[in-house]
């Protein structure tokens, strides 16, 4: 059973790497980072909300790491239009 | 970018190579001796039978003895014309052998689409493929003048989305944006073909040439090559047709299939190249199209018929090359053209579910032959040819139904000694044991004796080592042969039911073929069983009749009863496997490794981890943000009112209880949402742990 905390950072560094970032130390170190900080910034008497801290710490990503563009292939070229001609010409 | 000058449509004023001449007597040649030997068997045929065509039971049995002993030396014929153009070193008619290696090699080329229809196939095998021949085709280093195009009309979100996925994947991998795209048609019309026009439609103008695969093709970078080269060198010709070998059979029926294909296909498709020169069928794929004429002369259009004669064409291709040949171009088959493959169906029961298709597509083709003006000959003829492929099997029923009745009348009627009236004298029944033998004896020579020729071909060429060796070879021709015994009934059966639920017009289901499952006892029994009824019911009131009429029966009965155990068998991997490392049914491409096949069966994954599921590429599409992204920019972002509000219930729906909860219809609504996509994206991963999505997350992490 995982603690909300590792959950937590889980789930950043699963966001980082299938968004093309490399898991290197200091990534792995800023993940910490905000995670950390986010829950200080929850209630210290009360457990907090998870998906109120989910929520935040979503947000806060794309601050504190620039989450590469990805590069959209072209699904078709330009429309080049003609037509098909049906029966004997 | 540079673009090659556009050909005419027209065809030029090359040289003509008197192919046409050469043609004609080939095809003369073949009709007399096929007709003569017709005749003569026929009238052996006719003396067999105890009342000489005396009555209505006996002439029927010889009409359809000529039709089918026609069919059967037309083959015969065809691979023995094969087996000498072979050992002469192929056909010098062949349009390949008009050119020099040096004369193809100097020839440049000009821009020439790939295009894969694919309708619900399996993505890893199908674009895996795809890879593969691209890869093929760079390492050629003319890759700058081919475009690839995948084109989709698959329904279900489960398996476009997935489609979808694998471009995407590939062209990272690959570096192929800008050359390698993706097109889903939302209506589905005209089946293959209709993608195909679709295609042509949008982005045909600005290809020279078009290459078509089939969702299991495989094709050589350097075939690829070759044939623009070919088409650039002879401008009159409209289309080359390859021939594809079976490769990357696992079961043990897909590899006999192969194994015959391989060992036996050479001969006849050279003997029918030979009589077809520039006259060949398209054969649906695997195969160039110059696009001019082809978008000028080869629309389909839709039959004004009756019943199956109604409606669009379901098999398109014989229909393209005859409308390409009737414009004035050129059509060939060039067996001499290696580097092109494609798959056998992996079980008895896909074969015939796609034979179920092809059927209703070659009857349909009856209407084409008999209303469109000006057809070459040659192109009715491969009509006949594809409508007797399906037609044989109902005539072959039919003859043993006669057979049986005949046989049930000499036992159960008295002996009717004036079967004509007003004749004074007797005929007598007259039975000629030892003729009936020589005539079946012939027939199986002309059966089963092209096929020796193709294992002498193989042993002359120099291509035993690749079958295993000489004993593994022989011991491989005869289990292919029992193999195709055993299926012969079978697919007799299912053809003739095919032909008549074509006749009758019964609607047909167009799914994408199966392409790696074995088939269960389930499926098996319930295929066959009305066939091994029917044929335990038959072979019992033979035993009634007379026990030599039994006898007589067995051939056709036992393979009929055995069909269940026998398709289950079949559809095996592990004896297919076993029998390989025995090296038995063994072509080239199991004994050495073959880069193509390498790369499509080992490259990385393509597809949704979850498999082929209608959730698991959608769930990829939520989750991974790089797909979220390529989803979302090629969706639309339009909706609204009410249709924008039904799209949050689904999207809050989907996000409390997963996909699952959805139905595919649901899930393809939001899939091509942008702004659903991009909200689903954003709430997943915001979602508690113990929500669907919040599960979904945990079980990646794990396995990450």
């Amino acid at each position: 059973m995982r603690t909300l905390a590792e959950e937590a950072l889980s789930r950043v560094m699963q966001y980082l790497v299938s968004a093309g970032i490399s898991p290197t130390p200091d990534v792995m170190r800023e993940a910490l980072q905000l995670v950390s900080e986010v829950l200080d910034e929850a209630s210290p008497v009360a457990e907090p909300d998870a998906p109120m801290l989910f929520a935040r710490i979503m947000d806060l990503l794309p601050e504190r790491f620039s989450l590469p563009d990805p590069l959209l292939p072209p699904a078709s070229p330009p429309l080049e239009r003609g037509s098909i001609h049906y029966g004997a010409r | 970018m540079d673009r090659a000058p556009v050909l005419r449509s027209e065809p030029t004023t090359v040289p003509r190579v008197k192919w046409r001449l050469q043609a004609n007597v080939r095809r003369f040649l073949l009709t007399a001796v096929v007709i003569t030997q017709t005749v003569f068997a026929t009238d052996v045929m006719r003396q067999v039978l105890p009342y000489q065509g005396g009555n209505w039971v006996e002439i029927g049995l010889i009409a359809l003895f000529a039709l089918m002993f026609t069919w059967i030396s037309v083959g015969f014929w065809i691979g023995m014309t094969g087996f000498v153009l072979r050992r002469f070193g192929g056909d010098p008619r062949s349009l390949l052998r008009r050119r020099s290696a040096a004369e193809l090699d100097a020839t440049v080329l000009a821009r020439t689409a790939i295009v894969m229809p694919i309708y619900h196939e399996p993505v890893e095998r199908t674009l895996g493929g795809l890879r593969a021949i691209y890869r093929s085709l760079e390492r050629t280093g003319k890759l700058a003048d081919f475009d690839f195009y995948i084109l989709s009309d698959s329904r279900a979100p489960g398996y476009w989305m997935a489609e979808k996925e694998a471009w995407f994947r590939m062209c990272n991998e690959l570096g192929a944006a800008g050359r390698l795209f993706y097109r889903r048609r939302t209506l589905n019309m005209n089946y293959k073909s209709g993608n195909i026009a679709d295609f042509l439609r949008r982005w045909g103008r600005r290809y020279e040439y078009m290459i078509v695969l089939d969702a299991d093709s495989l094709m050589e970078g350097d075939t690829l090559v070759k044939l623009v080269q070919l088409m650039q060198l002879e401008p009159q010709v409209g289309l080359i047709q390859t021939n594809p070998v079976l490769v990357n059979a696992k079961s043990l029926f897909a590899r006999a299939q192969q194994f015959a294909n391989q060992v036996y296909g050479p001969l006849f498709s050279t003997g029918l190249a030979a009589f077809q020169l520039g006259e060949a069928a398209y054969w649906g794929h695997n195969a160039i199209m110059r696009i001019r004429p082809f978008m000028d002369h080869c629309g389909l259009p839709k039959m004004r018929g009756f019943g199956l004669f109604k409606g669009p064409i379901a098999s398109h291709d014989f229909v393209e090359s005859a409308y390409m040949a009737r414009a004035g171009h050129e059509v060939w088959l060039e067996p001499g053209l290696g580097g092109s493959y494609e798959e056998s169906p992996p079980t008895v029961v896909d074969e015939l579910t796609r034979d179920k298709r092809w059927a209703k597509g070659n009857l349909q083709h009856l209407w084409v032959l008999l209303t469109t003006p000006r057809l070459r000959w040659a192109h009715r003829m491969a009509f006949i040819n594809g409508i007797m492929s399906y037609c044989a099997s109902p005539l072959w029923l039919a003859f043993l139904a006669l057979s049986t009745i005949s046989a049930a009348r000499l036992v159960l009627q008295p002996i009717e000694y004036f079967p004509q009236s007003h004749s004074l004298f007797p005929q007598w029944p007259q039975w000629d044991p030892l003729l009936a033998l020589k005539l079946v004896a012939s027939t199986l020579f002309l059966l089963f004796f092209p096929k020796m020729l193709s294992v002498i071909d193989v042993l002359l060429s120099r291509r035993r080592t690749a079958h295993g060796g000489f004993f593994r070879l022989m011991l491989s021709v005869n289990l292919e042969m029992l193999v195709s015994t055993l299926l012969a009934p079978i697919r007799m059966l299912a053809h003739s039911r095919y032909v008549i639920e074509a006749l009758l017009n019964v609607s047909l289901r167009w799914a994408g073929q199966n392409r790696g499952d074995e088939t269960s006892w389930q499926t098996a029994i319930a295929s066959q069983a009305p066939g091994s009824l029917l044929a335990a019911a038959w072979a019992w009131f033979a035993w009634t009749l007379d026990p030599m009429f039994f006898y007589w029966s067995l051939p056709v009965a036992i393979p009929l009863i055995l069909a269940a155990p026998t398709s289950v068998l079949f559809s095996r991997v592990g004896p297919g496997q076993t029998l390989r490392k025995a090296g038995l049914l063994l072509v080239p491409q199991e004994r050495s490794d073959d880069r193509l096949i390498d790369e499509m069966e080992h490259g990385a994954p393509l597809g949704p981890r979850q498999g082929d599921d209608d959730t698991g590429a959608f769930v990829e599409a939520i989750i991974d943000p790089m797909l979220n992204r390529m989803h979302a920019d090629a969706a639309r972002g339009r909706a609204a009112g009410a249709k924008r509000e039904h799209l949050r219930q689904l999207c809050g729906r989907c996000l409390l209880n997963g996909p699952s909860a959805l139905t595919p219809k649901q899930l393809s609504l939001l899939a091509q949402d942008r702004e659903s996509l991009l909200w689903l994206h954003r709430s997943a991963w915001r979602a508690p742990s113990d929500s669907f999505w919040g599960r979904e997350l945990y079980t990646r992490s794990r396995s990450d």
